[in-house]
């Protein structure tokens, strides 16, 4: 089910609402779960049975694990059921890009006939809650945090329907307490703020994301051979604006939700484009990926304590391609990947100090710009036509008669996404986000944002209703 | 103090999970007064069978979402909401085929299309229609019967003026110019009202034509009606029932004139003018005979019922079909034709001076056919031609199809042309054999 969907916002929302704030706190978790299951099974109802299937393998493999003292016999439960997810999370995911990569060798090279292969459909949300699943094997297996005694909450965990499907990671031991006792946070303040915050990420993705993706996908659906500077530029600049409210969007209406129902989520995005650098681009860009990343890769692959500089980059560099190939079984995040860690490592090399010389605002200036960039491997499928479109970008050739291309609502829906992805680049602005996300709130500024938050869901919903279905963009990955 | 606080935050909270359930509340109650959308926004009634096969493979999922997303409260005011926003904010409008004319004058691209000929069918596919009718006629007036054709007004000729200059330079044939000039000359009663409503319209009193509406007005509806319930009198030599016509107050406010700005669907109205509606009821004479009349038109006669009432001067076993389709939207058979040519004394086939294109919509065809007492081939109709050429093109446009084309055409050692032609007819044939 899409969370910008008429059956989400008017049907299944208020129903479960409802329910959930009127029966009784023993049955609401049991009452989240069946939502949930049904959640996902509205749209994925086949692979319903993949997630409640491996939850159940995980779940009983942990709990051996844990009671075991043995080293060993633990080892060999992590391994087991780190296999199994990341063993589910390949085949399904990676199969395909295998199968055809297989294939161009044996067909082009070998001249030999190619595999024949079904090709798989990949269930909804898995590199999510895949990452999520890894994260209770290990985290209990480094004692970070107990398992859970009772399977329905581990199943509550993985399939907790506000992040099931596009996140936030939520690591196990971020959310395990919350998911047995959530009592102090069920007040009527968090459940303000968190619809709120709902609100605000549906009328990001709504009403700037969708508006960007109609200029992104009208440029890139274009023959790239004959687009010009300009529209390539605002094609991807378009894309740019599109990806980040569509998945911030997103983010904001997990974690307004889990709000409402008295849950605590790691915040997933922090005005990303006014980073300085890129290494401060992925601290404020896919946060939880990134925290996931790091404590679950980088960290066991040596992570800064490693002798050799070199290593010390090569892990960097290995860190961003496991990134890319996470995003999509396409040489294209492959290449978006390496093409992060490569300028990550140049940050350690020279530019961190390049960016201090600079200022403030070249540095902003330069790091978008590099982001930027990278999104065109992102949104375009084929390595060869990306760098097609890349050279449309920097052969700087302008024609007159794309000026006039696009209307003013697109333009207008440009600057007002370029207004509010750098509307913290300033300190009274990063100030009124943070009064709006995390202060105190009044009964007047209640009164004030509630009366915004139905004028902006009215809007959303007069978009919504126009222009049908509109999934979010991170569904695929 | 805190009690105060909590109270009135769980009351905001209440309210806005209240609003959630509105939409909910009104697709189940149907407040009465929700403006429904004008145009092509068909509701599908079909409700998603539930099955567990239906549940896994996702095809009760799918169905219920469009249905509720079509069906959903208030839908119809969100679908303004934006269109207005998006009208008001950016000029953009979500109505298809409408042009902007000056003063804001609305046109039908298609009207503007017929009153430059863009649509002409050529001279010799009119000739032939022409003929037909000819044939149908002397044998209606054999049994008895008349046959009327009227030419409603095309609201482009009507005020060029107002349209706008990107479009007023075009000076092609017509399908109405060539109609006109073989319909003098053929002896078939026709009532041509784009000439006439555009000789009144500097004298007329009221608007002929609305400037927020694609067909003649309520007032140019009730000229309209009329004239031909006079002219069915002079034709057949009887009396009809007499119109007894009454003008009130102008008014603005009517749903009628503006079906261009109603297909819109805003919130606000446009500028309007203010019209003449007026009342019509009609008395019956000692000598009054209300005749059998079919009337096979467009959407011009709504006007004709709506102001004029005309339904009331026809006998109660009178019919009107809709673009040759019964008001069900089934198809009439060959059956039905015959029973209703027997039955009717006036036939008339209306229509706007842009929809002459393809006049009848299968109703001369087909009664040509039945009188003439043999099966007419499908390439005597000039609508068949012009679809089976666009769907040829469509052909050689698409590489891979006219591949196989060309493959098989080798094969079978016919000209690729043929090949082409065959295959357009299989498709049409099919499509046809699909929509049945």
């Amino acid at each position: 089910m899409v969370f910008s969907s008429i059956v989400f916002l008017y049907y299944f929302l208020p129903i479960f609402l409802v329910a959930y704030f009127l029966i009784d706190r023993k049955y609401k978790n049991g009452l989240i779960l069946v939502a949930s299951i049904f959640f996902y099974s509205w749209g994925a109802p086949r692979f319903i049975f993949v997630i409640l299937g491996t939850t159940l393998l995980d779940f009983y493999l942990v709990r051996l694990m844990s009671r075991s003292e043995i080293r060993l016999h633990r080892r060999l439960m992590l391994t087991l059921s780190v296999m199994v997810n990341l063993g589910l999370l390949v085949y399904f995911k990676y199969s395909n890009f295998f199968v055809e990569n297989v294939n161009v060798f044996l067909t082009h090279i070998f001249h030999a006939k190619a595999l024949t292969w079904t090709k798989l459909v990949l269930p909804l949300g898995i590199s999510f809650y895949t990452f999520e699943t890894i994260t209770y094997v290990v985290d209990v297996y480094r004692k970070v945090h107990k398992p859970l005694h009772n399977f329905w909450d581990y199943q509550l965990y993985i399939i907790l329907f506000p992040k099931l499907i596009a996140g936030p990671i939520i690591r196990y031991h971020e959310l395990a307490d919350q998911i047995t006792d959530r009592s102090q946070y069920e007040t009527v303040d968090n459940r303000l703020t968190g619809f709120y915050r709902f609100i605000l990420g549906l009328s990001k993705k709504v009403l700037i994301a969708n508006q960007m993706g109609i200029i992104a996908d009208a440029i890139f659906g274009m023959n790239y051979h004959n687009l010009d500077s300009y529209m390539a530029w605002i094609g991807i600049l378009a894309y740019t604006f599109q990806i980040y409210f569509d998945f911030s969007g997103y983010s904001d209406i997990a974690i307004g939700l889990g709000k409402m129902l008295g849950f605590r989520f790691p915040e997933n995005f922090n005005n990303p484009y006014i980073s300085q650098s890129i290494t401060e681009f992925w601290r404020r860009w896919h946060i939880t990926l990134g925290n996931w990343m790091k404590n679950y890769l980088y960290i066991p692959l040596g992570g800064n304590r490693v002798n050799n500089k070199l290593r010390l980059y090569f892990n960097l560099w290995l860190v961003f391609l496991v990134s890319g190939l996470w995003h999509g079984a396409s040489w294209n995040f492959v290449l978006w990947g390496a093409y992060n860690g490569f300028f990550l490592v140049l940050d350690r090399l020279f530019l961190l100090k390049v960016y201090e010389k600079l200022g403030k605002f070249l540095s902003t200036l330069i790091t978008f710009f590099i982001v930027m960039t990278g999104w065109v491997f992102f949104r375009v499928d084929k390595v060869h036509d990306s760098f097609v479109y890349l050279k449309r970008m920097f052969t700087f050739h302008f024609s007159e008669s794309h000026l006039s291309s696009f209307d003013s609502q697109a333009y207008t829906f440009l600057f007002i996404a370029v207004f509010f992805a750098f509307f913290a680049f300033f300190k009274r602005g990063q100030k009124l986000q943070d009064a709006i996300y995390f202060g105190e709130y009044s009964n007047v500024k209640h009164t004030l944002i509630a009366i915004v938050s139905v004028l902006l869901l009215v809007l959303s919903t007069a978009s919504i209703t126009a222009t049908g279905f509109n999934p979010f963009i991170y569904f695929r990955f | 103090m805190k009690y105060t606080v909590a109270t009135y935050r769980n009351f905001i909270f209440t309210g806005l999970l209240g609003l959630l359930f509105i939409p909910l509340f009104e697709s189940t109650t149907h407040i009465k007064g929700v403006k429904k959308l004008e145009g092509a926004t068909e509701q599908t009634d079909t409700v998603p069978r539930f099955s567990i096969k239906n549940w896994f493979n996702g095809n009760y999922q799918r169905e219920e979402v469009v249905i509720l997303n079509d069906s959903f409260g208030f839908r119809n005011i969100f679908v303004r909401i934006r269109n207005q926003i998006d009208y008001s904010l950016f000029g953009k409008y979500h109505a298809r085929d409408v042009v902007f004319g000056k003063d804001d004058y609305l046109f039908d691209k298609r009207y503007i299309n017929g009153n430059c000929g863009t649509d002409f069918i050529g001279k010799e596919n009119i000739t032939n229609v022409i003929e037909q009718l000819r044939f149908i006629n002397d044998t209606l007036e054999k049994l008895n019967k008349t046959l009327i054709l009227i030419i409603a007004p095309n609201k482009a000729a009507y005020y060029p003026e107002y349209l706008p200059d990107s479009v007023k330079s075009c000076n092609a044939t017509t399908n109405y110019a060539e109609y006109i000039k073989q319909l003098k000359t053929s002896g078939l009663h026709n009532i041509d009202f784009n000439s006439y409503f555009i000789a009144q319209k500097n004298i007329s009193k009221y608007p002929l034509m609305p400037k927020n509406g694609t067909h003649w007005s309520m007032y140019g509806a009730t000229i309209a009606g009329d004239s031909l319930i006079r002219y069915i009198e002079k034709v057949r030599k009887i009396e009809l029932p007499k119109a007894d016509i009454t003008y009130g107050p102008l008014r603005n406010d009517s749903t009628f004139d503006v079906d261009i700005e109603n297909s819109f669907n805003l919130i606000f109205w446009f500028k309007r003018q203010l019209m003449e509606y007026p009342k019509v009821k009609f008395e019956n004479g000692p000598n009054t005979i209300r005749p059998n009349v079919l009337i096979v038109g467009d959407s011009y006669y709504w006007g004709l019922s709506a102001a004029y009432n005309i339904e009331n001067a026809f006998s109660d076993k009178s019919d009107f079909w809709y673009y040759f389709k019964k008001l069900e939207h089934d198809t009439v058979t060959k059956n039905e034709l015959q029973q209703e040519l027997a039955r009717e004394d006036v036939i008339v086939i209306l229509a706007t001076a842009h929809n002459w294109a393809d006049i009848g919509w299968g109703f001369v065809q087909s009664t040509y056919n039945i009188y003439n007492g043999h099966k007419i081939k499908p390439e005597d109709n000039p609508a068949y031609i012009r679809e089976l050429n666009v769907t040829m093109e469509n052909i050689r446009k698409n590489k891979k199809w006219l591949e196989s084309i060309v493959n098989g055409a080798k094969e079978k050692g016919i000209p690729l042309d043929s090949a082409v032609k065959l295959n357009a007819i299989w498709v049409m044939e099919h499509e046809k054999s699909q929509n049945n």
